[in-house]
């Protein structure tokens, strides 16, 4: 069940405020609701890192049958054959991987987001640390 | 399983148990998942819990991921019935094996708090609201599949 709805865009005119709904939504626990409403802010702002943050991690669940040879399971098979061949380079280290490509690489989340997403900003990479 | 017109319900289905190793309570429905990006990633106890609002990780298991110390800015408070938590969400990979049929592998928004002691709960909001489920409780049978 959704929370209070998200109050209409045209009441939410800077990034605080977005990020302000957002959290009372994520709060409310209505991750749905934020997550649309994070989509939305991002699109009118897309400069703000808090709200490239929120969209990215707040997208729709994606799911699949694993080795079913789907799109996201040859996706992530290549991100995975990926993480494995650039594991000693980047030790410790954010990367944002799509598909058979690093988009990004360093130490501030954030930022590794921010490049990966103006590098390809059509698609949301996968985000995550390699071991150190 | 299929609907009646043939049509997929679910595409797998795993046993699960009813409580925790070493832990007395008896919290439900207890599924065996694989968590994080290595393939050989070992199995986790995880609670599946339709009255969680989000999916949040054991302390140990986020701390093996490397996702606990991450920057501190976007936050998200967490109230539960243990209290209150601080935590970041992250999207974390997750892996349903199947004990008859296909696993299930899903990328879901996850919190990660470094206060939380207690197990993995997998909350029905934001992960489970987004896969078909059945529970079985004759056999211990939670059946499992993908929406769309």
């Amino acid at each position: 069940m959704s929370a209070e709805p998200a109050a209409a865009a045209e009441t939410l005119h800077s990034p605080e405020a977005y990020l302000a709904e957002i959290r009372r939504l994520c709060e409310a626990d209505d991750p749905r609701a934020a997550g649309e409403l994070a989509a939305e802010a991002h699109r009118r702002f897309p400069s703000d890192d808090r709200l490239l943050h929120w969209a990215y991690v707040l997208q729709p669940v994606m799911a699949w049958v694993a080795s079913s040879g789907s799109e996201l399971d040859r996706r992530f098979a290549v991100e995975s054959d990926l993480r494995r061949r650039i594991a000693a380079e980047h030790p410790g280290e954010w990367v944002a991987l799509l598909r058979d490509r690093l988009l990004a690489h360093g130490a501030d989340r954030l930022q590794v987001l921010r490049a990966a997403h103006d590098a390809e900003p059509g698609e949301w990479p996968t985000l995550l640390r390699l071991p150190n | 399983m299929l609907y009646r017109d043939g049509r997929l319900f679910c595409i797998g289905m795993q046993r699960y148990v009813e409580t925790i190793p070493a832990r007395t309570s008896s919290p439900g429905i207890v599924l065996q998942v694989t968590v994080g990006w290595t393939p050989a990633a070992q199995l986790e106890a995880a609670i599946f819990d339709t009255g969680a609002s989000w999916t949040i990780l054991n302390r140990d298991l986020a701390r093996r991921l490397d996702l606990l110390d991450v920057e501190g800015e976007l936050t998200l408070p967490l109230s539960t019935r243990l209290g209150r938590f601080e935590g970041h969400l992250m999207r974390v990979p997750f892996v349903f094996p199947a004990t008859e049929g296909m696993d299930l592998a899903l990328v879901a928004p996850c919190l990660v708090c470094p206060e939380w002691y207690a197990p993995t709960f997998l909350g029905y909001q934001g992960l489970m609201d987004r896969l078909r489920f059945a529970v079985d409780p004759a056999d211990n049978s939670f059946h499992f599949g993908v929406v769309g």
